[in-house]
């Protein structure tokens, strides 16, 4: 599914937060959005996924706009991981990951739609009984994306994913993406200030800065050729 | 929830509205005796008769009666006079008509005794200063003036009195039941009573004479609607005449000095006059507290029941309206801080007396503990996780159910848990309004000052208390496990 943003504009209560961001998120491929704390990465990935609603401009999808009314529909197309996880803390590991099959009648067999992941993900079978306080950080951000790919949703958003957890874990879950993503190819956003992160994952680059694009395009291009002192800070901040 | 809260509410409906006769009692010692003769007469005449007794005072007895949620209730006619009808010249007859045209009641004969308020003082005590009528205190203002609550209200009482015998001395207002030991005790040197009190006898108090003649005659007579059925009517009129000052003194004597029971004291004398056939045994205590504690529980946890399904759906709506938060949390705060002798008595012109207005005072002290920890619970569920549950495409309602709720249960359970304890509480005040409960027990003991009735209601009250903290305690432990 291929997502544009056109001219879109964020103001969260009298204060700007995005300004006139048209952006274009390419189907099957990984966009990294870039930037520094408080530069609209954030606001941008939610209102995609409509969790705010843009003052101005729209969102498409494969084209047709987004409707914020039925924004609940929309997600489920959507799926989200962010950073801290936020897996609930009442419910099994199994009962976070098919979650959305108590929210819409899911056709298919949960159980075993459960196992597939928490197997893709490289999570033990039994882990599906335990409460997500006996997981580590890194396990519950796996779970976490399980949760997000349980209706196989044809995007995948992610909020800062893997900046909570220690580089080794960091690195495994970097490699757990791009094999998920070779594995079965889906528009991919996520957000990071980390620009060897980007580089890693990504194959478009976009580039925010005070709610304003700055720069986009593929991750190489980015990198070789800055065209901002802000983008040439990120390099050599990630980089050097 | 709701089949609870329906048979709930059909259960307090069958309470109160089965048809029987239902008899009243003011909350003191021959208010006891009386009405227990009233209704060991009509029971023996094959009527099935409901007990209202500790009635706090005139008039919730009198707007019970008025109301129709008793049928009958002794009453004394200076107290009609004085306190009801505001004519303290009236006549019994006068009364009669009266009360018929405008309530639709009707007053029996005279018992034969005259219950008049007098003023008490230790003997000793006061002919050492030389008292011996009420005019006698106005040269002794440095004395100290204990005067039971009614008697300071009433029209016929302290402030009247004061004027009319231009006594300097400012009342500390008591517990009539508690009065007379502070006099023994030197803690105060007058107080109210009654003249057929039965410490007045056994402690020998001076009764100061009336040498204004202020106090009028009080006559115990039957109080009752006028449409009680003929043959009740008839059965009550034999205890015309029956009772002397001195008979009442020595049954009243009975009660508070040998502690026996005073079913059996009105039952032993009903036999002795030839009225009654049968023996009257006291109730086991045992099966009492059980029956009482039975009803105190039933009261606390219907109101809990009606709390919960009123506060907890009240406090997610103002969850999500969280404009409307302050200002009705603030109105449950206020309703909170109305003591809860004051609430029940408000509800009586409302609801009458019985289980109804018990049960909604209940509730609405029960309301604001719910209703604040079931907003405070909902606004403490992590935003993260709120985030999440929007982001995985739940609506507002799948969020509350499935998240919101279930995180915030802790702290709504404790709300409940407060509310419980709360009620366990305030529902010994219900026996105020003939609600019955553990309560009763207490009113009763505190009316004749009897320590071992006090403890008979206030002990499984207090491990009632315990007992629901601990289960709540415990359902909030093995409840809902969070992060």
């Amino acid at each position: 599914m291929q997502i544009n943003t056109e001219q879109l504009s964020v103001c969260l209560g009298d204060h700007p937060v995005l300004h006139e961001v048209s952006l274009s998120f390419p189907a099957l491929r990984v966009t990294a959005i870039i930037g520094r704390s408080g530069s609209g990465k954030s606001t941008l990935l939610r209102a995609i996924n409509g969790l705010v609603t843009p003052t101005a401009g729209r969102v498409l999808l494969d084209g047709r706009a987004f409707q914020y009314e039925h924004a609940q529909a929309e997600r489920l197309n959507m799926g989200y991981v962010v950073q801290g996880v936020g897996l609930f803390p009442h419910l099994t590991v199994e009962k976070n990951i098919a979650i959305a099959s108590r929210l819409r009648h899911f056709p298919g067999d949960a159980d075993a739609r459960v196992s597939e992941l928490l197997a893709r993900v490289g999570l033990p079978a039994h882990y599906r009984t335990k409460y997500p306080r006996a997981l580590s950080g890194g396990e519950q951000q796996r779970v976490g994306i399980c949760r997000a790919l349980f209706l196989d949703p044809p995007v995948l958003l992610m909020d800062e994913p893997f900046s909570a957890l220690d580089p080794i874990t960091r690195a495994d879950l970097q490699r757990e993406v791009l094999r998920l993503q070779q594995a079965r190819a889906r528009t991919v956003v996520f957000i990071t200030h980390d620009m060897r992160e980007a580089q890693k994952l990504a194959d478009h680059v976009a580039v925010l800065e005070e709610g304003s694009l700055i720069q986009a395009g593929s991750a190489a291009e980015v990198i070789q050729r800055p065209q901002h002192a802000v983008v040439r800070q990120l390099i050599e901040a990630s980089l050097s | 929830m709701k089949m609870l809260l329906t048979m709930a509410m059909a259960f307090v409906c069958v309470v109160t509205q089965a048809q029987r006769i239902r008899v009243g009692a003011k909350h003191f010692n021959e208010g006891y005796l009386l009405s227990e003769m009233q209704a060991l007469l009509l029971e023996q005449q094959g009527f099935e008769v409901a007990r209202h007794y500790n009635l706090g005072g005139t008039l919730v007895c009198f707007e019970a009666l008025r109301t129709g949620a008793i049928d009958v209730y002794p009453e004394y006619t200076g107290t009609l006079a004085a306190e009801i009808l505001k004519q303290a010249t009236l006549t019994r007859e006068q009364m009669d008509s009266v009360l018929r045209a405008r309530h639709a009641l009707t007053l029996g004969n005279p018992y034969g005794f005259n219950n008049t308020y007098a003023l008490v003082m230790r003997k000793r005590w006061a002919k050492a200063r030389n008292i011996q009528t009420i005019s006698d205190l106005a040269a002794h203002p440095d004395l100290r003036a204990g005067i039971s609550y009614e008697f300071l209200k009433r029209q016929d009482g302290w402030d009247n009195l004061a004027t009319a015998y231009q006594l300097p001395q400012l009342p500390t207002g008591l517990e009539h039941g508690l009065a007379y030991e502070a006099l023994v005790n030197g803690k105060i040197d007058v107080t109210d009573a009654y003249s057929t009190d039965g410490e007045i006898a056994v402690n020998d108090f001076l009764q100061l004479t009336d040498d204004r003649n202020f106090f009028p005659r009080y006559e115990a007579v039957s109080l009752m609607r006028a449409s009680l059925p003929e043959k009740a009517k008839t059965v009550l009129a034999v205890l015309e005449n029956q009772l002397s000052e001195r008979e009442m003194q020595a049954l009243n004597a009975q009660v508070l000095y040998e502690k026996k029971n005073f079913r059996e004291v009105a039952g032993g004398f009903l036999r002795a006059k030839g009225l009654l056939k049968e023996t009257v045994g006291g109730p086991s205590v045992a099966g009492e507290v059980a029956a009482k504690t039975i009803r105190h529980l039933w009261l606390t946890f219907v109101a809990l029941l009606v709390a919960m399904a009123i506060a907890v759906p009240a406090g997610i709506a103002l969850y999500w309206h969280p404009r409307a938060a302050q200002g009705v949390l603030y109105v449950t705060g206020l309703l909170q801080t109305i003591p809860s002798i004051a609430l029940l008595a408000m509800m009586i012109p409302l609801l009458g007396i019985g289980v109804t207005p018990a049960i909604v005072a209940l509730v609405l002290y029960a309301l604001l503990p719910i209703v604040r920890n079931t907003v405070t619970g909902l606004a403490q569920v992590d935003p993260l996780l709120k985030n999440v549950a929007d982001g995985v495409g739940m609506t507002r309602a799948q969020r509350l159910r499935l998240v919101e709720l279930p995180l915030a249960m802790p702290v709504i359970l404790a709300g409940i848990r407060t509310a419980a304890v709360i009620n366990v509480g305030t529902a010994t005040l219900a026996a105020f309004i003939g609600a019955g409960g553990l309560g009763e027990f207490i009113v009763t003991g505190l009316a004749l000052n009897n320590t071992d009735l006090i403890l008979r209601g206030a002990i499984p009250a207090a491990l009632l208390a315990l007992g629901v903290e601990w289960v709540f305690g415990w359902m909030e432990k093995r409840g809902v496990p969070t992060g």
